[in-house]
């Protein structure tokens, strides 16, 4: 393995289990040893041998206690992010439901809603200071659902003057017709997939969790509509087939897998 | 083969002494260690290196080698003093203890 190789991996590794400030001071360290080793006359390989691999090194960092603090701040994050969906979800409900024609508009607003909250949580990022990385990152959370109560109640004024009392409404997925519909959510379906294992690449965990979460919903609502299709169209269940199911099932998955990604699962891998 | 399990307390004491000692820079202290205890890995000594370094019982300055780059240095701090003073007490205690056995 090469010197430059060999820190990239060491960043990469590093990314998101440490503070930012941290992981470069470990890098800079490693750094540092390599032009020393190289002075001394080791040549690249040996060095590489003698450090270990990036994997092993945090590891090793690991096994001292150095990394512990900052995963379980990870996991406070997701679960404050976790809740504050699940809040989200429940506020935008008995509003979509509120409009009978125009609900699946909403929703799909709501699938940009993580989105924008994973921002909000990655600009409140921890710092080495764990208490005031929590302190912000659970303002930061709680200032998420007021951009949602905003585009929930933005979306019932603006489907109530422009359907008028029918609900009609003149744009949107709700006025392309069937076909063409189903289209658009495929369409959305495969760019979120997509969008997400290339995040996933790149190891940015959480935000792809937050696509592969859109995407989960995505599929749940589709399997949700064939089930009310099956079921009396007007009927509570089928409402209830179209909307509760999906959300539960999709948040339950959603938590499974980041409960998977964000505890010492990975470690073993490494 | 020394075990692992053994060598780990020792690691800490033997890494704050020749930091007291030397004032080394960071390759060269990982050399050293290994040079002396070379069953141990070079991470597990940059891992307490770290660790030594968070809890405040060394500090870095940097100083620019004659012709050399500029390297990051580590020396001991009063706490370390105190920390290293402790280790060695107790393994002193602890060698009595053993020797007593007959060990």
């Amino acid at each position: 393995m090469t010197q430059q190789a060999f820190l990239r991996e060491l960043q990469a590794r590093l990314r998101r289990r440490v503070p930012e400030e941290q992981a470069e001071e470990i890098v800079n360290d490693y750094r540092e040893y390599f032009s020393d080793g190289l002075a001394e006359g080791r040549d690249e390989n040996t060095l590489c041998e003698a450090f270990g691999t990036p994997a092993e090194i945090v590891l090793a960092l690991r096994s001292e206690g150095r990394l512990g603090g900052y995963e379980r701040q990870h996991l406070f994050h997701l679960i404050v992010w976790g809740s504050f969906l699940l809040l989200a979800y429940l506020v935008s409900f008995p509003i979509s439901w509120s409009i009978p024609e125009t609900p699946r508009l909403l929703h799909y607003g709501i699938l940009f809603v993580p989105l924008v909250q994973m921002l909000l949580l990655e600009a409140g990022k921890p710092t080495s200071d764990s208490r005031l990385g929590k302190k912000r990152s659970a303002v930061v959370a709680g200032c998420t659902i007021i951009p949602v109560l905003i585009l929930a109640g933005l979306l019932h004024v603006l489907l109530r003057i422009a359907g008028g009392e029918s609900g009609w409404l003149p744009f949107g997925p709700a006025s392309l017709g069937p076909a063409m519909h189903r289209l658009l959510q495929l369409g959305m379906l495969i760019v979120l997939t997509a969008w997400g294992l290339s995040l996933a690449w790149g190891g940015r965990r959480i935000l792809w969790l937050t696509l592969l979460h859109a995407g989960i919903f995505s599929v749940m609502q589709e399997i949700g509509e064939m089930l009310r299709w099956i079921a009396e169209p007007e009927a509570v269940v089928g409402m209830i087939l179209e909307s509760c199911i999906p959300l539960l099932v999709s948040v339950a998955l959603s938590a499974t897998l980041g409960l998977l990604f964000s505890t010492g699962k990975r470690w073993k891998d490494d | 083969m020394i075990d692992r399990q053994m060598l780990k307390g020792v690691v800490e004491m033997a890494l704050l002494r020749i930091v007291e000692q030397q004032e080394p820079y960071g390759y060269e202290l990982l050399r050293q260690m290994s040079d002396r205890f070379p069953d141990l890995q070079e991470r597990t000594v940059y891992a307490v290196l770290r660790r030594l370094h968070d809890n405040g019982d060394t500090e870095t300055f940097t100083k620019e080698a004659s012709g050399g780059p500029t390297r990051k240095y580590y020396r001991i701090t009063g706490k370390g003093r105190e920390h290293l003073q402790e280790m060695i007490q107790n393994w002193r205690d602890l060698e009595r203890m053993i020797e007593e056995l007959g060990i």
